[in-house]
């Protein structure tokens, strides 16, 4: 199930908000947990059972350590053991084939077949969590959860299972004994979620088109022009996609009384790569950097160590994005890129005047999203030098003004959207205004958002490969 | 109150409100703006539950009868049109208020099979066999188009087929058709052309087949068509466009079609079109698999037509050209041309599609099915 759409909106989430606002506290994790099985389950009624069994793998793993705690090696034991199961079944899962393609290439390994298994939902995001939670345990900085039924309500929590952001568990671990509801919070949730509906539907999904159309013509077709606004759109279209869909998953947390942490912090206006991944996925690169790049030293290391790190996580990075070399060469990107800048870039940076910084971020993330979104390395490089004027074609066609005209309005719209400037303003307003602006806006929001997902045939979600 | 925020109100009436009404508006089985069958309730098994057909079902099921579903595509169309683009659902907003489907570059495989297809039918009879394939609006009306819309030339097709099919004689359509182009040879709101359009074509097929051509008048213009590329791009508010009946039902002519193994007359223009939103059904209520028309007219000639819905607004011209006319859609004709052919005797046959329909046809392999 995703949350744009029609089943989810109408149906799923005004039964589930329904019943859990008249089901008694102590049984609402149980309910949850009902509901959560049965959002999970309707895009993945088979290999909801793998989730299933990783819940309980971990449940019991948490225990064992934490009973074991005394005896180090023992505990430590446990943690690797639950470690190594969950990265086990997400290798498995999402890796064997592309590892079995590549291994292939090799003598005495041609006789091995990829399975063709298809990836189940959610799987990078859930196991990340649950392996947050053994060691959180292990390090001593959570207590073991012994209610079987809480901890599984955490692992499966709807509006986070699927696409994120990962909750660590010392994160949410007070909140499943006890939350606070308001209204409030109820109304922040709700404003939270109509902006990630918004985003998804309105701006994600429309810019998307432009993409698809630049990402499906052959590259003697295209013009300099025309492949910077392609990049361009996918550029605005994985931003809003996915930070739209955390806004959802955040806000539907704070229906339901959660407080998640913020997944996007405004990436776009980053004056350098290492700030724009302090602002992207923060979730994610939060999760490298406690669990992979602070055991590997840190910077409380050798220099050639700090760059043996960065190149680790960042890599590692790259392919959890995906099983295919392009996301490999993509995480290598930004390897390098923060190595230069920690090395000597960053200073003379920060001293420029601000547009510089903006404008080396914006191109070389533009830059980024290239090898992202194409598959073939050997494309994406063909896309790579019409950008930059070395393949033969004309700076500009018919065909990209026409969809530089269609699309120039949209694009304007979403650099302003991309900005803090719409929650400054609304920040600034007085209480009173608020309160009158509020209501207005959701309901145009549910309008429009609901006239587009019926009108939709095209409603993909790009971090469904996760 | 005091337990909601007025945002709360909204948000919650919003979405419960729906959620009621989802279950007490009943379900609607046929949408008559996009022209198709609505997705009903799925049914209910292991099967389909484990598969994940069941969700599948279910989710087009709850989008094709959500409340107000066509006020909500139309509210999309004109948002989209506000935001300036000129496009929407693949329908270009030409100029003249005119709507223009995107032509994208056809299946060349296809095209290929129709083509071996048609040079080994006309190979196998010996009665002259003529093609007439109409290029649409997006080529004739390209200066309507928005300035720079990516299409794919219709022109390149009709220069390919020239080239690669023997032994038939193409109709040129595309000349009468531009020389005409000021005129209202295309429905603006429906991507089939006009009687007028259908009375260039007939003059031009008249001319390849050597037969004087007849002057014909516009009759009766009947207003209020709205048409397939307006329910396609969903925009309202648009000027509707006009039927025109350049020829009188004639009384003597006889028009009969198969169901199955039934036998049913019919008229020529079906009045009962006109109450429902595809008023193109006025033409022989739109596409049967097998019709005969017998014009009452002596010692004209038979002549066979293999068509698309192209042909319905030509075929009314045809009936003052010959005695009696057989009209084919092989979309869902199953029997076998071929034994056809033998028991009939006909003098000519004519495939008539439009250019777009004949590349991407399916069926048209079956005229070769012995």
């Amino acid at each position: 199930m995703v949350f744009s759409s029609i089943l989810f909106l109408f149906i799923y989430l005004p039964l589930v908000l329904g019943v859990y606002y008249i089901t008694p506290l102590k049984y609402r994790n149980l309910f949850l947990l009902f509901v959560n099985l049965i959002f999970y389950g309707w895009g993945e009624p088979v290999y909801i059972l793998i989730m299933l069994l990783s819940v309980v793998l971990n449940y019991l793993f948490g225990i064992l350590i934490s009973r074991y705690r005394s005896r180090d090696r023992l505990s430590r034991f446990f943690v690797f053991a639950s470690v190594f199961c969950n990265l086990a079944i997400l290798i498995f899962f999402k890796y064997y084939d592309f590892i079995v393609t590549n291994l292939t290439l090799l003598p005495g390994f041609l006789d091995l077949q990829p399975m063709g298994l298809a990836l189940p939902i959610g799987i990078s995001f859930y196991t990340f969590q649950t392996m947050s939670y053994t060691i959180d345990v292990y390090r001593k900085d959570s207590n073991a959860q012994k209610n079987l039924i809480d901890f599984s309500t955490y692992v499966t929590l709807f509006p986070q299972l699927i696409a994120g952001p990962i909750v660590k568990y010392k994160d949410v671990a007070s909140q499943l004994g006890h939350r606070e509801y308001t209204k409030e919070q109820f109304t922040s949730g709700i404003l939270c979620f109509m902006c990630g509906l918004g985003k998804k539907v309105l701006l994600a999904n429309n810019i998307g088109l432009l993409w698809d159309a630049y990402a499906a013509m052959p590259s003697s077709e295209l013009s300099v022009l025309g492949a910077w606004l392609g990049a361009l759109a996918f550029a605005f279209q994985i931003y809003f996609d996915f930070s739209g869909y955390s806004d959802m998953a955040i806000g539907l947390g704070r229906m339901l009384g959660f407080q998640f942490k913020i997944n996007f912090d405004y990436p776009y206006i980053s004056k350098s790569i290492t700030e724009f991944w302090r602002r992207w996925h923060i979730s994610l690169s939060s999760w490298f950097r406690e669990y992979v790049y602070i055991p590997l030293g840190g910077n409380r290391v050798a220099p050639w160590k700090i760059y043996r790190n960065i190149f680790i996580v960042w890599l590692l990075t790259g392919i959890w994005h995906g099983a295919s070399w392009n996301f490999f060469y993509w995480g290598l990107y930004f390897a390098i890129l923060l190595s230069i800048e920690k090395a000597f870039l960053l200073k003379p940076l920060a001293r420029a005047p601000g547009w510089v910084g903006h404008l080396y971020t914006m191109i070389l993330v533009v830059f980024s999203w290239v090898i992202f979104a194409i598959t073939d390395m050997s494309q994406s490089l063909a896309y790579f030098r019409t950008m930059i004027g070395l393949s033969g074609v004309p700076f500009s066609d018919q065909t990209a003004l026409y969809y530089l005209k269609n699309y120039l309005p949209a694009l304007l719209f979403m650099a302003v959207a991309a900005t803090p400037l719409g929650k400054k303003l609304w920040q600034k307003q007085p209480k009173t205004r608020k309160r009158l602006l509020a209501p207005i806006f959701t309901l145009l929001l549910l309008i429009l958002s609901t006239a587009y997902l019926v009108s939709a045939s095209y409603n993909p979600f790009l971090y469904f490969r996760f | 109150m005091k337990r909601f925020s007025a945002t709360m109100l909204v948000f919650l009436l919003f979405i419960g409100g729906f959620f009621i009404l989802n279950f007490l508006i009943p379900d609607k089985a046929f949408s008559e703006k996009e022209n198709r069958y609505l997705s009903q309730r799925p049914s209910l098994s292991m099967e389909t539950l484990s598969s994940g057909k069941y969700m599948k079902d279910f989710e087009d099921y709850a989008s094709d009868q959500f409340p107000g579903r066509d006020w909500w595509t139309g509210m999309k169309a004109f948002t989209e049109e506000l935001c300036g683009k000129e496009e929407n659902n693949g329908v270009y907003l030409a100029a003249d208020d005119t709507l223009i489907e995107a032509y994208k570059k056809p299946d060349y495989q296809q095209l290929d099979k129709n083509i071996k297809a048609l040079n080994t039918f006309t190979a196998d009879y010996d009665v002259p066999v003529y093609l007439m394939t109409v290029p649409g609006a997006v080529e004739i009306w390209r200066e309507k188009l928005p300035k720079g819309a990516p299409n794919y030339s219709q022109k390149k097709l009709l220069d390919y087929l020239q080239q690669n099919l023997s032994g038939i004689c193409q109709v040129d359509c595309l000349t009468p058709l531009e020389e005409h182009q000021e005129e209202y040879i295309f429905y603006r709101t429906d991507h089939h052309w006009t009687t007028l359009g259908a009375y260039y074509g007939y003059q031009s097929l008249m001319d390849a087949m050597g037969h004087p051509a007849t002057i014909f008048k516009i009759w009766e213009t009947i207003p209020g068509f709205y048409g397939t590329t307006q329910a396609k791009a969903g925009i309202p508010f648009l000027p509707a466009d006009d039927i025109l009946i350049m020829t009188k039902a004639n009384e003597n002519a006889k028009i009969s079609i198969l169901e199955g193994t039934e036998s049913t007359d019919i008229a020529l223009y079906d009045q009962g079109a006109l109450e429902k939103r595809d008023k193109y059904a006025l033409f022989f209520g739109g596409n049967h698999s097998y019709m005969s028309i017998d014009t009452g007219l002596a010692d004209c000639g038979r002549v066979l037509v293999i068509k698309d819905s192209y042909a319905n607004c030509l075929l009314p011209f045809l009936m003052q050209e010959f005695s009696h006319i057989d009209v084919l859609d092989m979309r869902f004709f199953k029997g076998k041309l071929n034994d056809y052919l033998q028991e009939n005797h006909v003098d000519s046959i004519l495939f008539c599609y439009s250019l777009a329909g004949f590349a991407s046809d399916t069926n048209l392999f079956q005229i070769n099915r012995k």
